[in-house]
């Protein structure tokens, strides 16, 4: 009973951690290092941009250098859990819900929200899925 | 007038379209009548005749006619001489560049104002400067125009290079019909007056959190549990705010105000499916039924499922609290109907082998239809099959089929 529960916080508090220094390192490369960010994701990962459809790697940084133009994220929520082992069956995996407020060139500030599954890949974390909504 | 204008047709070269007004008021010296150029209400009167007499002229010499401006070449003028590419302004008094951009939209391939102070006033800026009033011309000033050089740099993207919102994506179509339908059934649940039902929704083990960002009194119903990493300072309570199992789950979302959520704002994403889990996000907007405030919130909910029996169920589950923009409030209803999102096109992605549903998926639906439908596997399997596996068109199908009295009474024996 006590080693679950070790377990359960030691999963949890990495999911702390792990969201804390990615959502740090993710939206500084996105604004001001776009040519780096490709490196944060898997080669296999999605990216749903307001509904549309961006899939694999190659697409992911084309899209992220050629449509998305400079940005500047400020945020201001922060979430996230260890994904449960029956979904991805031993596969070290974190669910990540950011929220804050992004502006796009000179266009006043929009709120938006954001969510991610990241996954151990190779002692590595990467984006698997990455979902962003504009409110 | 009758001056000018025969002094004009002596002037016009017919076949090749010009007109040389060159020096014109040469053409009245020692006469009774002295028309140069010079004056406005001559060159005014000039225009008009060519505009009346000859509006295809192709070429205009102008030059010494001591011109401060060529204002009478003005908007209607280049609306109606449409063919005019060569203009000579040699030896004119134009002092100031801006008198040239106001010809602008004259499609001039050859022009020459050598002689005129604003030349030389503009040194080496000239030539950048007439070519960005006239872009296509080819020779300026008897010499031909320098090819132009620029960079690559107005490429960058812009907001205008963004897609159009959709307001859903689903990774597969088959699993978008399965989804709407649990999120139908869920927030019916949600919104109802008592949230117990939700247990079923849950895993035994599922966690779930919630966090919010608002004004203090805004947020008041949300802020105690609220799981905003940035907001709080102790390690202890983050780990402490993970509900955990869906007792705790579901005792806790019993304590957020009662709902009523509007789904012709709802969006969806689909963004993973697997044989193992889904993950999908919705958001929109939802009122509060009780309390002074009755506030309208926008909330983002992300949920991963995973397959129990002939559904599936949820492990694990963020729910994001805020404020509606201005805009979102304008779009609030209060309807319930999710017709406008299950009819909303959306960019469904096809699986690579986009007509083979495989086996899982196939047994997956078949239950799920048989349940929907009351008919046994075999021919809920049928039904879906003969439907290409398209769920939805499959329900269609099987509800006119009933009405019709179509389906024999075999089909729902179990």
């Amino acid at each position: 009973m006590v080693d679950r529960e070790e377990e359960y916080t030691e999963k949890c508090t990495r999911a702390i951690r792990t969201a804390e220094q990615f959502s740090e390192l993710f939206y500084k490369k996105l604004d001001k290092e776009r040519h780096t960010i490709d490196k944060m994701y898997l080669p296999t990962a999605t990216l749903a941009w307001n509904g549309n459809a961006v899939d694999g790697l190659d697409n992911i940084k084309r899209f992220l250098l050629d449509r998305l133009p400079k940005s500047s994220h400020t945020i201001h929520n922060l979430d996230s859990q260890p994904v449960a082992d029956s979904a991805v069956g031993g596969q070290t995996t974190v669910l990540v819900q950011v929220s804050g407020n992004v502006r796009y060139d000179a266009n006043p500030s929009v709120p938006f929200q954001q969510n991610f599954l990241l996954t151990d890949s190779d002692s590595k974390w990467k984006v698997a899925v990455d979902n962003f909504r504009t409110q | 007038t009758e001056k000018i204008k025969t002094e004009m047709s002596r002037r016009y070269n017919v076949e090749k379209k010009a007109l040389n007004l060159n020096a014109f008021h040469k053409s009245f010296a020692g006469e009774e009548m002295y028309a140069p150029l010079w004056r406005s209400n001559v060159f005014c009167k000039v225009v008009e005749v060519i505009i009346e007499n000859i509006p295809d002229v192709q070429a205009i010499d102008l030059s010494n006619n001591k011109l401060l401006n060529v204002d009478p070449l003005n908007a209607d003028f280049r609306r109606k001489v449409t063919d005019l590419r060569i203009l000579y302004l040699k030896e004119n008094r134009v002092a100031n560049i801006s008198y040239m951009e106001k010809l602008k939209g004259l499609n001039l391939t050859e022009l020459n104002c050598s002689g005129n102070p604003f030349k030389d006033r503009l040194g080496s800026a000239y030539t950048d400067r007439i070519r960005s009033i006239f872009p296509n011309l080819q020779t300026l000033d008897d010499k031909p125009m320098p090819k132009k050089i620029g960079f690559d740099e107005d490429s960058s993207p812009t907001s205008n290079s963004l897609p159009v919102t959709q307001s859903k994506f689903a990774k597969s179509s088959e699993a978008e019909a399965l989804v709407l339908q649990f999120m139908e059934q869920y927030f019916k649940l949600y919104d109802s007056d008592n949230r117990q039902p939700l247990l079923d929704a849950y895993d035994e083990n599922a966690v779930m959190s919630m966090s919010c960002f608002g004004g203090r009194d805004s947020m008041k119903d949300y802020i105690e549990d609220s799981r905003n990493f940035l907001k709080i300072y102790h390690e202890n309570r983050k780990v402490r705010l993970l509900q955990t199992g869906r007792l705790p789950i579901v005792s806790f979302l019993t304590k957020l105000p009662k709902s009523t959520h509007d789904p012709t704002t709802f969006t969806l994403d689909l963004s993973f499916t697997s044989s193992t889990f889904m993950m999908f996000t919705v958001t929109g907007m939802f009122k509060e039924r009780e309390g002074s405030e009755k506030r309208v919130r926008h909330f983002n909910r992300c949920f991963l499922v995973v397959p129990r029996g002939s559904g599936f169920c949820i492990v694990n589950e963020t729910l994001f609290i805020t404020d509606p923009t201005s805009e979102n409030c304008r779009k609030f209803q209060t309807t319930s109907s999710m017709e406008s999102l299950k009819n909303a096109s959306s960019s469904a992605q096809q699986a690579t082998t986009s007509q083979e549903v495989d086996q899982a998926t196939q047994r997956t639906l078949a239950t799920a239809f048989s349940e929907l439908t009351g008919m046994n596997l075999t021919w809920s399997a049928q039904a879906l099959s003969e439907n290409q596996w398209n769920y939805d068109r499959a329900t269609t199908m099987f509800q006119q089929a009933k009405e019709a009295g179509k389906i024999p009474a075999e089909a729902f024996v179990k």
